[in-house]
């Protein structure tokens, strides 16, 4: 009995642990297809904005968090080589009222995570809205389709 | 033997605790770029006119007639043709043989002319880029030497340039 006690004690702090749950979650949201296409002068001379790409939804019930994002992929076609990438993440909105240091800036996208915005533990489900944005590609980049995957990432301590 | 698993399990839980619990969320998208090219044109000249024995005896040369500025992203290759084999009388009394091969362009800073006909002839190629990569934007020169086989008169014809992929 005292085993199972025991057991019992170590073990449930760690249920929180595993809780991609209902306390603490991120979810992504894409609310329109994320395809850029390049087709004209002007496609390859002035940006292209996808306008509210992305809504990140967030709750963080046990501890406050960061929210980052990176490019996870990012694969061309034969002849493609950067270490810069042309996505960016814009930040619009959001109906938090827990949110601090939120990086208002555009986020150019890398292979690394950078910090989109950190918020205070909550009850509340909050949202954060992106625009996401291809910079001018210019003419050098081989022709062909380019697959990317954007990786958002909550953190608590 | 119960005190060695409450130690693995502390030690197990320990390990655990030491990690910052992450959540992960991802989107997708693609970009699509296909091939592009743009040809634009300025500084043309419009009417030349033959007014001096001069003008038939060596013809007349129009160096930077105009300003050709290729954007692509692809390498490409400008041909340039005469619409007709022959210029089109646009007056009374003008001739109606005056062949293409009267008329001739160059790159500026060629020296030969290429005599228009309705074959495409190549009048420069180059690397990809934007209209400010060295090579895609140039000047080039147009003469006129019809000599003295055909009749006074105003006459016109079509030069057309074309744009594609090396």
């Amino acid at each position: 009995m005292r085993i199972f006690l025991l057991t019992t004690l170590i073990l449930f702090p760690l249920s929180s642990l595993f809780a991609q749950n209902g306390n603490n979650y991120l979810e992504v949201i894409t609310n329109t297809s994320l395809n850029f296409t390049c087709d004209a002068p002007e496609d390859l001379e002035t940006d292209q904005t996808i306008n509210s790409a992305i809504t990140v939804r967030v709750r963080s019930r046990n501890n406050n968090c960061t929210i980052s994002a990176k490019l996870s992929t990012f694969l061309g076609p034969s002849g493609f080589s950067t270490t810069t990438y042309p996505l960016q993440l814009d930040y619009t909105s959001t109906n938090s009222t827990r949110a601090y240091n939120v990086n208002t800036n555009p986020v150019t996208l890398t292979m690394s995570n950078q910090t989109l915005f950190n918020q205070y533990s909550s009850n509340s489900v909050f949202n954060y809205y992106y625009n996401l944005i291809l910079k001018a590609p210019g003419y050098t980049y081989p022709l062909g389709q380019y697959n990317f995957v954007i990786l958002f990432t909550m953190t608590q301590p | 033997m119960k005190y060695i698993y409450i130690a693995i399990l502390c030690f197990l839980s320990a390990s655990v605790y030491a990690q910052p619990k992450s959540f992960n969320g991802n989107a997708s998208g693609t970009i699509s770029v296909f091939s592009v090219m743009s040809l634009n044109f300025t500084n043309l000249t419009g009417v030349v006119s033959f007014n001096t024995p001069d003008d038939y005896f060596s013809g007349i040369t129009l160096n930077n007639a105009a300003t050709i500025a290729v954007k692509s992203n692809v390498n490409w290759q400008l041909s340039v043709s005469a619409q007709s084999a022959f210029f089109m009388p646009m007056s009374q009394g003008a001739s109606s043989d005056m062949p293409s091969t009267v008329l001739g362009i160059r790159r500026n800073g060629n020296t030969t002319f290429l005599q228009m006909n309705t074959s495409s002839q190549t009048l420069k190629t180059g690397n990809k880029g934007a209209a400010t990569a060295t090579g895609n934007t140039f000047d080039i020169d147009t003469r006129i030497n019809p000599g003295f086989g055909y009749s006074g008169g105003s006459y016109n014809i079509g030069v057309l340039f074309t744009l594609s992929q090396q």
